[in-house]
């Protein structure tokens, strides 16, 4: 494998513009990454470094439903209403809205697609932006809705809702730029008085990578780092993305004779690559509540959340040609 | 003291014959190993004994299994991999460090995997099979030892429940005939996960480039998808099975020790790691709310509000300072591991209520055997002391021995409460049968009658973990627990499931519903 022409927009979808969105987006993300990259050498960056067709593709995964709400509540209710209830508490780099009819759930939309693709795609073509919010939210959206001050506002009423399809990522930390900044400041190995920080939360905590009581941020730091301690290469995998890797559905129950294929639906994204999914009955075969997770009706959007996988993907080579930075721990912010 | 552990699986080293043979060895139904003939292996409906015994196929490796199960059964083509090991978080110098087995499962769908295979390394030649049979229901129990050996059918699922079988061999640690995950809930301490990953430096060379480690699936999955569901098709079938046509239920007393006793246990931990609370970068951690109470059966199945919406913390200094004072680290054959004062990966591993007993409360409820206002009053005997209550197990003699289910309509919740009732015990102060009788006295207004005595007992332990003493005290009702897990077959495969203080704390005691921690 060469070097990589261009970063590919996330999931390979097709660009809608009639601009160069494919452009733009490379540029937004190279920036991001070279600048990584530099500060970072174990991160490389693969439009400017060849990767080795026998690179190991590593798929880093965790569960959507946001574990920091474990350490807030006992309560598996109030688990679930909390997270349902607020954008701002889905960090997992997965996000939901919940349709409902009355008391019963209708559809659950997840989505894992990052905020600067459609900052991109604004600025290239806001037009098209337009359009996908027409499609995918609601044929009522507004151009002037969804900007502020002249500028693609990601966390736009529309976006933001709980209650209603979304088109995006919108909690603060969700971003891709977190993600690639996350990966490549976890090729540091950390020490704390000469000794080695390696458990998730400690390593999380000490190197300043996020969130340490969350599912995404630890899993995705250690293993980079557990990586990175080998002294291998390391890259993204292109397109640079978080991905909804699977949705589990052992122990569910579904009426009328439904096959649980019918209601998990991608619906943004190529096969392998996924940022848009929705779980809904198909018609006239009942709704999301009259099916059973562990004996019990779905009444949150959460309950499924816990069972979505989401990833990211990063490649690997040649290990021990790289001496990996060690740094203590970062000051307390 | 803890009772010393006799375990009878060993027994199944008996059975010897070709390689290429079957043997019945069900430890106390049967004196001696049997060598299974065609019909009798035929009937065995599971898709290890179906597709591959029955065909005359003896795989004698976990890689020769799959690989025999890829055309012999591919509907049962995904698999997943799942690494456990106490020590796997330890430096990888110390004695103890490393994985301790592969779990492989074959199969998906809404009832989970068909297949678990548990053992060492992929060419090991002990392994141990669970395979769901198709036709009688429950899983069926193998083992094989080597190339050399013959493979053994040690019981299905069902003849955990019943004697002479019931309690021995495999049915030592899997009391009801369940797949066991000790470390069944996030955090899942002691397995690979999300939470925290098992690094290359604690396998072999030989393993760390397997496909088994490599592509392995964290525990998050293993629960989810494949656990949970298996206890829960196990559950529905034995209790499909425990009512006959005419609606008689069959020894409705196994169904109410899940009430009411321990048969066996979860364990359950902090979500926050110890290196954080020693080092301090943590001001305060969670301690597990199920430590305390039976949360899933009263909260989430019978709709009790959890009191506050607050998780219980204890500081990390008091801890610490706990830790420390009772010279507390992982210990194996009484030699320290690591360096005190040192806890498990996660902090504060405790056991809790067992999800198969769990299952059991909801399927009873569901089904209608058991009302929730019964649940409800046996569940609040003693509810500070949610594992090993010996007030709440002393019910069992009252449950009645018989019980009919018809089209959802059972009168036995109101027998067993009268049977309760009506002893001489429960006109007694202080017994277990005078504490039903006063909960029963409720009626169906118990949920608002007992919601504020969870609400005041969690004020109480809030206010004890808050001090020195308290944290002292909850950390030797702690041990005290876990002393006996370690008594059970469950407890003693490992001595690293859980730390250790130095001197050692043998002794037996109960929270009370103040949070005082008395002698039980």
């Amino acid at each position: 494998m060469a070097k990589l022409a261009q970063f590919s927009i996330p999931a390979n979808v097709a660009d809608p513009t009639s601009g160069d969105l494919t452009g733009a987006w490379h540029d937004m993300v190279a920036s991001i990454v070279s600048e990584q990259s530099a500060a970072f050498p174990q991160l490389y960056d693969p439009t400017a470094v060849d990767t080795p067709a026998n690179a190991q593709l590593h798929r880093i995964p965790w569960h959507a439903f946001p574990a920091t709400l474990n350490r807030k509540t006992a309560s598996a209710r109030a688990r679930a209403e909390l997270a349902d209830g607020d954008r701002d508490n889905q960090d997992e780099y997965c996000e939901w809205s919940v349709e409902r009819d009355g008391e019963d759930i209708t559809k659950v939309s997840f989505t894992t697609e990052v905020p600067e693709y459609y900052s991109t795609l604004a600025q290239v073509d806001p037009e098209a932006l337009l359009s996908l919010y027409h499609e995918l939210v609601s044929p009522d959206v507004l151009v002037d809705e969804l900007l502020s001050g002249g500028e693609y506002d990601p966390v736009n009423a529309w976006n933001r809702r709980t209650d209603g399809p979304i088109m995006h990522l919108c909690q603060t930390t969700n971003t891709l730029g977190a993600a690639i900044v996350l990966a490549a400041q976890a090729t540091v190995l950390r020490q704390r008085d000469g000794i080695p920080v390696t458990d998730q939360q400690d390593l999380v905590i000490c190197g300043g990578l996020g969130g340490p009581f969350r599912n995404s941020d630890p899993q995705i730091a250690a293993a980079i780092n557990g990586l990175a301690a080998t002294g291998v290469r390391l890259t993204l995998e292109d397109p640079i993305g978080l991905y909804i890797d699977r949705f589990e559905t052992a122990g569910m129950r579904f009426p009328n004779g439904v096959d649980p294929d019918e209601c998990w639906i991608a619906e943004r994204g190529d096969a392998d690559h996924t940022v848009r999914a929705r779980f809904q009955l198909p018609p006239g075969k009942g709704t999301v509540s009259d099916v059973t997770i562990d004996g019990a009706p779905i009444r949150f959007g959460a309950q499924l959340a816990d069972r979505v996988v989401i990833r990211i993907g990063a490649r690997s080579h040649s290990p021990g040609s790289l001496e990996p930075q060690i740094k203590g721990c970062e000051p307390p912010v | 003291m803890e009772a010393a552990v006799q375990f009878t699986c060993g027994r199944l080293d008996e059975a010897k014959g070709a390689a290429d043979s079957l043997h019945r060895f069900i430890l106390g139904a049967d004196e001696r190993p049997v060598e299974l003939d065609a019909p009798a292996i035929a009937e065995l409906g599971d898709a290890v004994a179906q597709g591959l015994f029955a065909q005359g196929v003896f795989p004698h490796t976990p890689e020769e299994l799959l690989t025999a199960l890829d055309g012999a059964a591919p509907e049962l083509a995904v698999q997943r991999t799942f690494v456990v090991g106490e020590g796997t978080q330890f430096p990888a110098e110390t004695p103890g460090s490393g994985l301790r087995a592969f779990l492989v499962t074959r199969g998906e769908g809404p009832d989970g995997p068909d297949i678990f295979v548990s053992t060492s390394a992929p060419d090991a030649g002990f392994l141990e099979v669970m395979a769901w049979d198709r036709v009688r229901q429950g899983f069926n129990y193998y083992q094989t030892r080597g190339s050399e050996e013959p493979w053994v059918f040690a019981g299905n699922s069902a003849d955990a429940l019943r004697s002479p079988s019931a309690g021995v061999g495999p049915f030592e640690s899997h009391p009801s005939g369940h797949l066991v995950m000790k470390e069944l809930r996030f955090p899942w301490v002691h397995w690979h996960s999300s939470a925290a990953t098992v690094r290359a430096d604690a396998v072999s060379a030989e393993l760390v480039n397997h496909a088994w480690f490599t592509a392995r699936d964290g525990a998050q999955d293993l629960e989810v998808g494949a656990v949970m569901p298996a206890i829960r098709r196990w559950t529905r079938a034995r209790l499909q099975m425990a009512v006959a046509a005419d609606g008689t239920v069959a020894d409705p007393r196994q169904i109410m020790r899940s009430f009411v006793t321990t048969p066996t246990v979860n364990l359950i931990s902090s979500q926050t790691q110890i290196g954080p609370v020693l080092n301090g970068a943590v001001e305060t951690f969670d301690v597990p709310h199920a430590f305390f109470i039976d949360s899933e059966c009263l909260h989430e199945i019978l709709g009790l509000p959890a009191p506050g919406p607050e998780q219980l913390t204890l500081a990390s200094a008091l801890y610490r300072d706990v830790l420390t004072a009772r010279n507390v680290t992982i210990r194996q054959d009484g030699e320290a591991l690591l360096a005190p004062p040192q806890d498990t990966h996660f902090a504060f591993v405790v056991p809790e209520r067992a999800f198969e007993d769990i299952e059991t409360v909801r399927v009873a409820v569901e089904i209608g055997l058991v009302s929730r206002r019964l649940a409800a009053c046996l569940l609040m005997v003693d509810f500070s002391n949610p594992v090993f209550s010996e007030r709440r197990a002393a019910l069992l003699d009252r449950v009645p021995p018989t019980a009919t289910l018809t089209d959802g309509q059972s009168s036995f919740s109101e027998d067993c409460a009268n049977a309760i009732l009506g002893s001489e015990a429960a006109r007694t102060d202080g017994t277990p049968e005078a504490e039903f009788a006063q909960l029963w006295s409720a009626g169906e207004d118990w949920p608002a009658r007992f919601s504020p005595m969870l609400t005041d007992y969690f004020a109480a332990i809030a206010a004890e973990l808050g001090t020195a003493d308290g944290a002292d005290r909850v950390f030797r009702l702690a041990e005290s627990r876990r002393g006996q897990v370690r008594a059970m077959p469950i407890g003693g495969e490992t001595q690293l499931l859980f730390a250790l203080p130095e001197p050692r704390l043998d002794e037996r005691l109960r929270m009370l519903p103040t949070a005082a921690v008395v002698t039980a």
